[in-house]
Parts: structure tokens; sequence; C-alpha cells
């Protein structure tokens, strides 16, 4: 996941690339609007802009504006940074769809929060698979064999799950759950990975983590193509659907220290 | 000379690390930026100066460079107007206070001084 940086003074696009590096996002510089144009139309994965909007070649709000020209870059959430704060350029941003719009001079640490929402409500339940093809330089057949892994992974883990209330040691397997996050961050299941990356640092789980994993599981499976040999996912009008519903039941049946019949659904 | 270090330390959400660093970044390139606004002015070139001003009011902002900034912030707005009438006496008050930033900012003890 990367941020773009378009910004023209060194001075600005240091602060703001450093202090985002120290909370570990990974960023691009980029110097004008062509060059963070070609960077957002080529192979980069760009998650959120920070822009400036007086920029040689390109100015802001013409870059943002051609964004909107272009499918897949429309809704790419955008902060600009910048010191011009009449009405006019302010309102113009804002009919752009600018997420947020911050006068110079730079607080970081404001930056830092807005950035941390914004990219925190865009978490992905599951990237397209155009955006993965671009990112890994795939082609759609190696694409279909990732996926096609990726469900197999999933039922694995739910079959994993199933067992784990009956179990004595009630700990995840967390070199199993371990190759579920890294897959998941492959093909941009970013929710999926955060969490299960937190769940493996937990000692023990409890019938939140349980049933929050399995409402992410259940996300993916409305998603992912019904593999052949296996039914496919009935839903109901409380939004479940049976084969969820049906592990549910068994967990809650299961009991096990640590668990309870009050979570979730 | 105005330093507000508020604005300096907000900017690098306290890191005096970072801050010192950009520091002699602003400091270093500050006599290749004031002779780029004497060329704009020779050459009557309005758009070279409203931009190199506006770049001036931005990296001196960040520092807390207070007062400067604010002379640098003024010379965009004559660029940007077309105006040349004050620009020089303008970038003789920037000047004389670059200098009095590079002296006060070479001191080894300036952050006790703020």
């Amino acid at each position: 996941m990367n941020i773009l940086i378009v910004e023209d003074n060194p001075i600005s696009a240091k602060i703001v690339d450093m202090t985002l590096a120290k909370h570990g996002y990974s960023t691009i510089l980029a110097e004008d609007g062509e060059e963070a144009w070609k960077v957002l139309t080529e192979k980069q994965d760009v998650q959120l802009m920070i822009g400036d909007l007086n920029l040689p070649n390109l100015d802001g709000l013409s870059l943002i504006e051609r964004m909107h020209t272009h499918a897949w870059l429309k809704d790419l959430p955008v902060i600009v940074v910048s010191s011009e704060n009449n009405a006019e350029t302010v309102a113009k941003a804002a009919d752009l769809g600018v997420i947020k719009y911050v006068v110079k001079p730079i607080k970081a640490s404001h930056l830092l929060r807005d950035v941390k929402r914004i990219l925190g409500h865009n978490r992905n339940i599951l990237s397209s698979q155009r955006e993965i093809q671009m990112r890994m330089e795939i082609d759609r057949d190696c694409y279909q064999e990732m996926i096609q892994s990726f469900i197999m992974l999933v039922q694995e883990t739910v079959q994993m799950l199933r067992k784990l209330p009956e179990q004595d040691d009630q700990r995840l397997p967390v070199s199993e759950i371990v190759h579920l996050a890294e897959s998941a961050e492959l093909l941009g299941a970013d929710r999926l990975h955060r969490f299960v990356d937190r769940l493996t640092r937990l000692e023990k789980i409890n019938t939140y983590h349980y049933f929050f994993l399995l409402h992410e599981l259940e996300a993916l499976q409305e998603l992912l193509p019904v593999l052949p040999g296996h039914a496919p996912v009935i839903h109901h009008d409380d939004g479940s659907s049976t084969r969820v519903r049906l592990l549910r039941q068994q967990i809650v049946q299961s009991g096990g220290s640590g668990m309870n019949s009050t979570g979730r659904g | 000379m105005q330093i507000n270090m508020t604005w300096a330390m907000d900017a690098v959400d306290g890191d005096v690390e970072l801050l010192k660093e950009v520091i002699t970044d602003v400091v270093e390139e500050v006599p290749g930026q004031l002779n780029e606004l004497r060329d704009s002015l020779q050459s009557n070139n309005a758009r070279k100066l409203e931009q190199r001003a506006h770049y001036l009011k931005g990296s001196l902002g960040i520092i807390g460079a207070e007062s400067a900034s604010k002379l640098a912030a003024e010379l965009e707005m004559l660029g940007r107007r077309k105006e040349f009438e004050n620009t020089d006496r303008l970038i003789d008050s920037l000047e004389h206070e670059l200098n009095q930033l590079k002296q006060f900012f070479s001191q080894p003890d300036w952050e006790q001084r703020v």
C-alpha cells in the first residue's frame, strides 16, 4: 500500500515523507502533476494521494480533474496540503471530492491522524482483479490460480476454526494463520489481513475475535467465486448465509472455555 | 526576526532531529533562492517571482521563520499581481531576515534561545 506525495517543495515533501515512514507507511514522491499522473496510471499501487495545488507542469486541481475521467482513479482519496486558502479554491477542491483540505504550514500530527482515519475507512474487503493484476504484473490466468488457492485456504481455515472449540489448546495455529494473512495481503483483502495479523499476536482468542473472523471470511466468500463441488452460499433475510450460520451454531454448541454463546450474529 | 517554534515543532510532530535536518536544508538553499528572486526582478518575470517567493514562503514557514515567511508571501502576491514597484525593497528586507536566520541557526545552542 503506497501513499503518493505530490509536492514540489522538497522540504515539505521530506517532512510528510519522513512522518509517514516513521509510522510504517510506504510512500512515492512526485514533484509535479505530470509526474504524479505517470505514477498513478502506471503500475504503482496507490491508496491515497497527498498533494499540493501550486505545482509545475500540471497543477493540483487539474490533476484531480484528470483523475475524475479515469475509471479506477476517480475514487482515490485525496488530501490537499496547500498554502492557498481562498474560498474559491477550497470550494473547487471540495467539488472535486477532495476528502481533506489542509492549509499550510503543515502539522505532521494532524496529517498523520487524517491519513490513519482515511486509510482505516478504505480498507478493502478484496481488491479488484484488475488492481491486483496491475500491482503484481500478472495475467488473468495467474490471478485465477492465486484466487483459487486463496479460496481453498479460506475454506481450510474455516474447517480449522470449526475444530478449535473442541480442542484443549484453543490457541490459533500461528503458522496457518500467518499464511492466511500473507495471502490476504497479496490479494488486497486488507481488512482480513490486518485483523488476522493482530490475532496472531494474541495468546487466546475470545468469542468476539472468533465471530469477527467468521464475518470477514463470510464477506470474502460472498465475493469469491464458488469452487466446483462446493455448495453455494444461501442467503437469509438477516444477512447471514447457511454456510456461516451452520458454522456459528456448531461453534456455539461446542462451547469451550474462552467462548460463549453471546457473540455477534 | 520572529521565530515561531510552535509552527516548527508542529510541522515535524516534535521530532527535533528532523527539524534540525530541515533547517540545514533551508539555510543551505537560501542564497540560491535569493538569486532566483533577483533574476526574476531583473527580467520582469512576474510568474517566476511568484513561484520562487511561494517556494520560500513554504520552506520558511515550516522552520517557523514567521517574519521571513510573511515577506516571501508579500513578494508572491506582488508577482501574482505583476507589480514590481516595491519588489526590490522587499527582497532586500527578506535578505536581511535570511542573514539573521542563518546566523541564529548557526549557533550551537539555538534551541535553548528559542
